[in-house]
């Protein structure tokens, strides 16, 4: 028997292709900003809300993925142009899918591409979809010990929002064991404590993408070298 | 991740390598996952046996190596294994800490049989 050294790289295609689409968003002046959360976190909701604090001044597109509907693109498609995409029973997005639903959005001086991906705080954080920020969504209504349960969602994202605050004094979850817990994992996260419904935290929140947009100007402006 | 797509890519890569070779000349294929990947190994044996068959020789045998995921410290430079997912530093507590393994998916090498002929009756 023969042992042939390979030593490659299984990712390598799927790695590649990601970092493509990214330089390509970073050449356009786009932020791509995927949200990943379980369901039911308010993903839809802190969408709508950015958009309706931006009120023109700020340009996003939305694709929004789902198992099946196009219940929230319905529910955004007035604060913004947006795609459903329907991933027909696969529990995340892939980067083919958000590719394609660029394309048709074919929406000229975007800003913004705010991906909200599939309910699921497992397989969206193995998928890499091209974005510059991934933006972990957890609400207060599911506990404070999420980030330690799932730790690869919370270490893989630049910022965490903490959603549904006007719950706060109903519900048995502390910030400070969440702001713990999260940086345990990811000890350089952000994070935000948001009210989607009510406002509060939203303004902040909209701030950091637009010093997020602006910081990805400034580093690739210069050198004409759009690396994330 | 899934583990059926990811496996279909690897009988892809094993057919490139060891081209202008029958793929059914393999008889063992060594993996490498690191257990923050993503990847399930179980579910990437299972994924295995039920496609490999249609491309590799029966039997052939799969090897996974699982990575422990480790990091290493910015402050201190000490190289360590990463305990309950904490990306703190166990020497000097530093926080600020870059993963050196643990995130991998690798095809590492492949046994062959080197007298194997693809026209033999029974392989």
């Amino acid at each position: 028997m023969t042992t042939v050294t390979v030593q490659r790289d299984l990712l390598a295609e799927r790695k590649a292709a990601a970092a493509a689409f990214r330089r390509e968003l970073t050449a356009r002046g786009v932020l791509c900003v995927n949200m990943i959360s379980s369901p039911g976190a308010g993903k839809t909701s802190l969408i709508q809300a950015a958009a309706q604090a931006w009120n023109g001044r700020c340009r996003a597109a939305v694709l929004t993925g789902d198992i099946a509907t196009d219940r929230d693109a319905q529910r955004l498609a007035p604060f913004a142009p947006v795609r459903q995409l329907t991933t027909g029973g696969a529990c995340h997005l892939e980067l083919s899918l958000v590719q394609r639903g660029w394309l048709e959005l074919a929406w000229e001086n975007v800003e913004f591409l705010i991906i909200e991906n599939v309910g699921n705080l497992v397989c969206p954080a193995s998928h890499d979809l091209g974005e510059h920020l991934r933006v972990v969504v957890l609400s207060v209504t599911e506990g404070d010990d999420k980030p330690g349960k799932y730790p690869k969602a919370f270490r893989t994202s630049q910022a965490c929002v903490i959603n549904k605050i006007d719950l706060l004094p109903y519900v048995p979850f502390s910030m400070e064991a969440v702001t713990t817990d999260a940086r345990l994992v990811q000890p350089a996260l952000p994070i935000f404590p948001v009210s989607a419904s009510t406002g509060a935290g939203v303004a902040e929140w909209c701030a950091f993408l637009e010093s997020s947009r602006a910081r990805m100007l400034a580093e690739t402006a210069p050198a004409g070298n759009p690396s994330p | 991740m899934h583990e059926r797509g990811l496996v279909s890519g690897l009988l892809v890569q094993i057919r490139e390598v060891v081209t202008p070779r029958s793929p059914r000349c393999v008889r063992a294929v060594h993996l490498t996952v690191g257990e923050f990947t993503g990847v399930e190994p179980e579910l990437v044996r299972s994924a295995f046996e039920e496609l490999a068959p249609a491309v590799l020789h029966h039997s052939v045998q799969l090897q996974l190596q699982v990575v422990r995921l480790a990091a290493r410290c910015r402050a201190c430079a000490l190289e360590f294994d990463v305990e309950r997912f904490h990306f703190v530093c166990p020497s000097c507590a530093c926080d600020n800490v870059d993963i050196i393994a643990g995130e991998q998916f690798e095809l590492t090498s492949l046994t062959i049989e080197p007298l194997f002929d693809a026209a033999r009756p029974g392989d």
